[in-house]
């Protein structure tokens, strides 16, 4: 149970919530103590998302109270709640496009610096350029439109924007996924001057090592209730991971063997390939080899993955099968057997206002049709069974997309392209923002997949990942291809990082 | 659920058209027998030469543009209305833009609510087979407004027509040459023009007398304008030719569907220090000529029948409904003539009698003079006459006191 | 996983807001239905005047159901009446060539129209509504220029305005379309690519090649259209099609379609649609209301229907 300490900054009492049928939080008591980072771990579904966005004033308990420094805090929106002290970030996208960076930083304030009805521009851009400074994110102009900057910056002038009102409870929600070591790095650090200055913190993460190292305590949700609190010496890995899933973890999370193995034949071939980013790549696929592609993040590994599937036509060079067959096009990629999963999840990979069967459907049109025709049943049958396979978690194969979770979302991309029968798949950091627990299946699926001989390209920037997955390893920078590992060799996050930087 | 609601829907739709369609043959032959019946009834009461009481009540359909505003579009309205009241019948409107198309489907649905006659503007000849081969299958009379027939073929199937019992029309070759010379008379040299629209009857022959006169005489016709139904386009219009032809002297507005276009053509002028300089004439009246004839930024207009050509029109087409047609071995073609007005006085009075609230000729006085069921001696004479006997003036002195 | 699910709804209760919204369109037109019933003192389904409502929505179905393509796609078709226009003019052209042209010419000429607005959109990239607005310009123009006024054609080809071929086209296209639509790989694809055009696109769907034959189905109706327009009144004239694409836009809106697209768009929308949309010029017209007052009622309604439906967006977001 928790100790119901009178110095803490923030306290849940009871908390419940439920969506329709779901009960997302059960009587959930929660307290961050002033100056302290609480880290708020737990899968996919397990409510730690929510907890957070009832405390931010986005949502309101069905029933429970909360208490911001000893008096009851009933935050009426996130205005409010922002008035009260309380901030957050999260992993989407929070910033208001077509403004500049200083608007979006003083969004909603602006009567700051607004005199006689007219809004003085330059004293609001000085002001915000200060504010970056002071973060170390110096590098970001004031006055630049926000579409301008890449995610990461827009990341950081949210952050910019959150810290600005001073916020005593700072709510961070799985926004380091978002992020690159460098933006991490910054996060960090400001997290610990805040913690200095007296502010609390709320980090929510799939991370685990990242949590352990900064957070003071950690709180376990699973299932929408509280299973278990840690503090710092109490940190374990092992005892984490099984506090999450509520289950051994049993066996590897990757790959237990050690050495590379694909066969000869080359199923998938970029040779001498270039465009804007891309510079003279060459690259091979061997049949039932799992080849992985890192490096920093604009190095062009992305581009990479969809100049192969033929989604970018490259300026010279040729992407080809092992018949010697030119990849032209998406659509003849997949009808050649090639599948690809786009590191834009919501945006790319997936339709998200449109059901789970639609969704796996969609690619084997043709494969499904009779005299022309579509059965309903033909089409139902496919998607449950993929459905199963993969374990998506939803109430019935119609559910829309949009109500899924990140893990169950990537399991339907997944399931879309195994119902195919694609032989060849081209993955782009497929388990990014997704929980433990869906991870580890999806590594099991990859070797399984593997072994039924498939060929699988695994662009990814979790080196971890790239280093317990793939056959080989291909390290790409400035558009080029900077070094190449063997799995057999063994492979360590050193010398990956010698040939990325 | 879904499937059983569908079929359902389905089934209720399709059971309905059929019965619909088999419904029509039927009622068509009880219609034929029903008019003959009337026709020897008439006759009888005819030759006794009697007032044998009042003619069956009847139902008159007009499609006609009754989201318009305009008091010569609403006059219209009044003067149909007591053609048909005249005689006891009721006027039946149905909304329409008066293209070819929605005319059709106009005259088709008011067949179908069973009137017993149909008036209206025909918008080319071309669409005037269709309407007669609707309208002698369902033996329902029909007459026209305003328009002649032009093509030869489509006039002799028309005139051979039971059904078309006639047309009201003026000549507007003879009436755009008239206003031409007129204008010319008073020195325009270099003339512009706008119309209504190419393919519309009453356009080509207006433009035909223009060319005529324009011949005679020798000036220039710089420019002819068509299709304006909007003011922003007529001010442009107008604009336009102020800056392409600094010599114009003379505007003639020969036909237009745009509201208040004259008011538009004056503004144009005035904001341009024209007004007064260049000679404005047009063909209809409106309401709006009396203050620039007041000015001398106006100088002519022939018009004046938009009110007696569908009352005649329809007196003709209510005639035959009842039974007792002007002429009995044909259609009654009736040409009216062009009034001509350069007065403000005259214009105040047309829009005193003409556009107010009463029609030219009101019901009574229809019942009087123009029912042949009442008066068994009318025939194309008298009608001639009344044409005859037409003016402003006349219109004045009968109404001067209602 | 076990997740602690409290039952909320009782078992066997009708839902009836999930009802009303899957069968919006039906709903509507069962009030409006006796609506206009009740204030035309019965006349509205009198057996002749259901002939006249058929004519009134053969062409809007028949334009409704060609664009229910193209605006799953997430597209629009401002050129509908354009097309119509064109179609007849030329198809009446070409009766003096002879009356068995008018058919082919009127319904290629539609197809011809209709592959050129799917080109400019998917290949030169230019929006929809933009291109085919401009293409509606073109068209009228040319249409106006070709027909000088209005042209007829031989009164004989009357014989095709018949109510039986009519109504048996219109079903059949209607069974036809709607299989298309919801049992072919083409209708699917389409919807796909309104719900997120560069997800299908990773997923292999032609996408541009789509687009063109969702505008070329459109450009075909229109120029059946314009043909059925032209043996009914046998003239062609500048004003054949006006405002059509406002009549069908009205229509598919009546009947609930979403705008954007997507996996939402139904195609009874098209079809019911149009039919309630028929009821109500009919019976406004039968109840003798004027001109001005009958656009008035049409847009109100507009926007009440709108502001119903636009609702139905499924956003459920479970964290």
């Amino acid at each position: 149970m928790q100790t119901m300490s009178k110095d803490s900054l923030f306290k849940a009492e009871k908390i419940n919530k439920s969506f329709g049928l779901t009960h997302a939080l059960v009587d959930v008591d929660l307290a961050v103590g002033c100056g302290e980072i609480m880290g708020l771990i737990g899968e996919n579904g397990s409510g730690k998302s929510t907890i957070s966005s009832i405390a931010a004033g986005i949502q309101k308990p069905d029933s429970g109270v909360m208490y911001l420094d000893g008096t009851e805090y009933r935050p009426g929106g996130t205005i409010d709640a922002i008035n009260h002290g309380v901030s957050m970030i999260v992993q989407e996208q929070g910033t208001i496009g077509l403004i500049t960076v200083a608007a979006n930083i003083f969004v909603g304030k602006e009567d700051l610096f607004t005199k006689a009805g007219v809004l003085h521009a330059g004293k609001m851009n000085r002001a915000a350029q200060e504010i970056l400074d002071s973060i170390g994110a110096g590098h970001i102009h004031a006055k630049s439109m926000i579409d301008d900057l890449t995610f990461e910056d827009r990341k950081l002038v949210e952050l910019a924007r959150a810290l600005y009102s001073k916020p005593r409870l700072l709510i961070v929600d799985e926004t380091t996924t978002a992020l690159t070591v460098k933006g991490r790095e910054i996060l960090y650090s400001l997290m610990t001057k805040m913690k200095e200055a007296g502010s609390s913190m709320m980090f929510i993460s799939h991370d685990i090592d990242e949590v352990m190292r900064i957070c003071d305590s950690l709180t376990v949700l699973r299932d929408g209730v509280l299973t278990a609190t840690l503090k710092k010496e109490d940190f374990n890995i092992e005892t984490i991971k099984q506090l999450m899933i509520g289950r051994e973890m049993s066996g590897h999370y990757y790959r237990e063997d050690e050495k590379s193995s694909f066969g000869e034949e080359v199923v998938l071939e970029a040779r001498d390939v270039s465009n804007e980013i891309l510079k003279n790549v060459s690259v091979k696929l061997h049949k039932g080899e799992i080849l992985g592609v890192g490096g920093l993040s604009d190095c062009g590994m992305h581009d990479l993955g969809k100049v192969l599937f033929g989604l970018i036509a490259p300026d010279s060079g040729s992407v080809l099968l092992s018949d010697q067959v030119r990849v032209t096009d998406a659509a003849m990629a997949v009808d050649q057997g090639i599948g690809y999963v786009s590191k834009n999840r919501d945006r790319e990979s997936m339709m998200t206002v449109c059901s789970i069967k639609d969704n796996i459907c969609l690619p084997s049109l043709k494969d499904l049709q009779k005299i022309g025709l579509i059965g309903r049943k033909k089409e139902a049958e496919l998607a449950q069974k993929w459905s199963d396979v993969l374990t998506v978690k939803a109430g019935s194969i119609k559910t829309f997309c949009n109500a899924l979770s990140g893990g169950n979302k990537q399991k339907v991309v997944l399931a879309k392209w195994l119902g195919k029968g694609s032989e060849i798949l081209i993955l782009d950091c497929p388990t990014r923002g997704i929980d433990i627990g869906t991870k580890a299946a999806i590594y099991m699926l990859i070797e399984n997949l593997k072994k039924d001989g498939k060929s699988i390209v695994l662009i990814s920037e979790e080196l971890s990942e790239l280093i317990g997955m793939s056959d080989r390893i291909i390290v790409m920078k400035d558009g080029g291809i900077s070094g190449e590992y063997d799995r057999s060799e063994g492979l360590t996050e050193a010398k990956l990082i010698q040939n990325m930087i | 659920m879904k499937k059983v609601l569908s079929i359902m829907l389905a089934a209720v739709m399709i059971v309905g058209f059929v019965t619909g369609c088999s419904a029509k043959s039927s009622e068509t032959t009880a219609k034929d027998s029903a008019a003959e019946a009337a026709t020897t009834v008439a006759a009888a009461a005819a030759e006794a030469s009697e007032k044998s009481g009042d003619p069956e009540p009847f139902t008159i359909g007009f499609p006609w543009a009754t989201a318009s505003t305009d008091p010569t579009f609403v006059s219209i309205v009044n003067n149909v209305r007591a053609a048909v009241e005249s005689a006891g019948g009721e006027l039946v409107l149905v909304e329409s833009d008066l293209t070819a198309d929605t005319l059709i489907n106009n005259i088709s649905e008011l067949i179908s609510r069973g009137v017993d006659g149909i008036i209206f503007m025909p918008a080319s000849d071309s669409m005037l087979p269709t309407v007669d081969q609707m309208c002698s299958e369902a033996g329902v009379y029909y007459s026209t407004m305003f328009r002649s027939i032009n093509d030869a073929d489509i006039k002799d199937t028309i005139y051979a027509s039971k059904y078309f019992a006639g047309a009201c029309f003026e000549d507007d070759e003879i009436c755009s040459y008239n206003i031409t010379k007129n204008l010319v008379d008073q020195g325009v040299k270099n003339l512009c023009v706008i119309n209504i629209a190419k393919g519309d009857t009453s356009s080509d022959l207006r433009d035909k007398g223009i060319e005529k006169a324009v011949k005679e005489t020798g000036i220039n016709l710089l420019n002819t304008s068509y299709g304006i139904t909007v003011q922003t386009d007529m001010t442009k219009t107008i604009e336009s030719y102020i800056a392409a032809y600094p010599e114009m002297d003379g505007i003639l507005l020969a036909g237009t569907y745009c509201d208040a276009a004259l008011p538009t053509i004056e503004k144009a002028l005035s904001d341009h220090n024209m007004a007064g300089k260049i000679k404005v004439g047009r063909i209809d009246f409106d309401f709006t000529m009396g203050e620039y004839l007041a000015n001398g930024s106006f100088n002519v207009a022939y018009g004046g029948q938009q009110q007696i050509d569908p009352m005649l029109s329809a007196v003709i087409l209510v005639n035959s409904v009842i039974g007792t047609p002007i002429v009995t071995d044909g259609p009654f073609i009736l040409i009216t003539n062009y009034l001509e007005l350069t007065s403000s006085e005259e214009a105040d009075n047309f829009l005193k009698f003409f556009l107010g609230d009463d029609p030219v000729f009101t019901a009574d006085e229809i019942k009087a003079s123009m029912i042949k069921y009442y008066d068994s001696s009318l025939n194309e004479d008298s009608f001639k006459k009344i044409v005859a006997d037409f003016s402003v003036a006349d219109v004045a002195a009968r109404h001067a006191n209602l | 996983m076990n997740k602690t699910i409290v039952n909320n709804s009782r078992p066997g209760k009708f839902d009836f807001k999930a009802f009303s919204m899957n069968y919006f369109s039906f709903i509507g037109l069962v009030i409006v239905l006796v609506v206009f019933e009740l204030l035309t003192g019965g006349k509205l389904l009198g057996q002749r005047n259901l002939m006249n409502i058929f004519n009134n929505f053969f062409s809007i179905g028949l334009g409704s159901m060609g664009v229910v393509f193209l605006m799953s796609l997430g597209e629009l078709d401002m050129s509908v009446g354009a097309i119509v226009g064109l179609s007849a003019a030329f198809g009446a052209l070409s009766a003096r060539t002879g009356t068995s042209f008018i058919f082919p010419v009127a319904v290629g000429t539609g197809l011809f129209v209709g592959l050129l607005n799917g080109i400019i959109i998917s290949k030169l990239k230019v929006p929809s509504f933009i291109a085919t607005l401009a293409m509606s310009f073109v068209g009228r123009g040319m249409t106006t220029f070709l027909l000088n006024g209005s042209v007829g054609i031989p009164v004989s080809m009357r014989t095709f305005d018949n109510n039986v071929l009519k109504i048996a086209l219109f079903i059949t296209v209607t069974a036809a379309f709607y299989i298309l639509f919801d049992y072919t790989a083409y209708g699917k694809r389409c919807r796909s690519i309104g719900a997120s055009a560069e997800a299908a696109r990773q997923s292999g769907v032609k996408v541009d090649r789509t687009k063109i034959a969702a505008f070329a189905i459109s450009g075909f109706m229109c120029g059946l259209v314009g043909f059925f327009s032209l043996v009914r009144t046998c003239t062609a004239s500048a004003k054949t099609g006006s405002a059509f694409e406002f009549d069908v836009l009205l229509a598919v809106l009546f009947g609930g379609m979403s705008l954007s697209g997507g996996w939402t768009v139904k195609f009874r929308a098209a079809v019911v649609g149009s039919i309630s949309m028929a009821i109500v010029y009919n019976g406004m017209s039968l109840m003798g209301i004027n001109g001005l007052t009958q656009q008035i009622v049409q847009g109100i309604l507009l926007i009440i229907i709108v502001a119903v439906s636009f609702d139905r967006r499924n956003s459920l977001v479970i964290k």
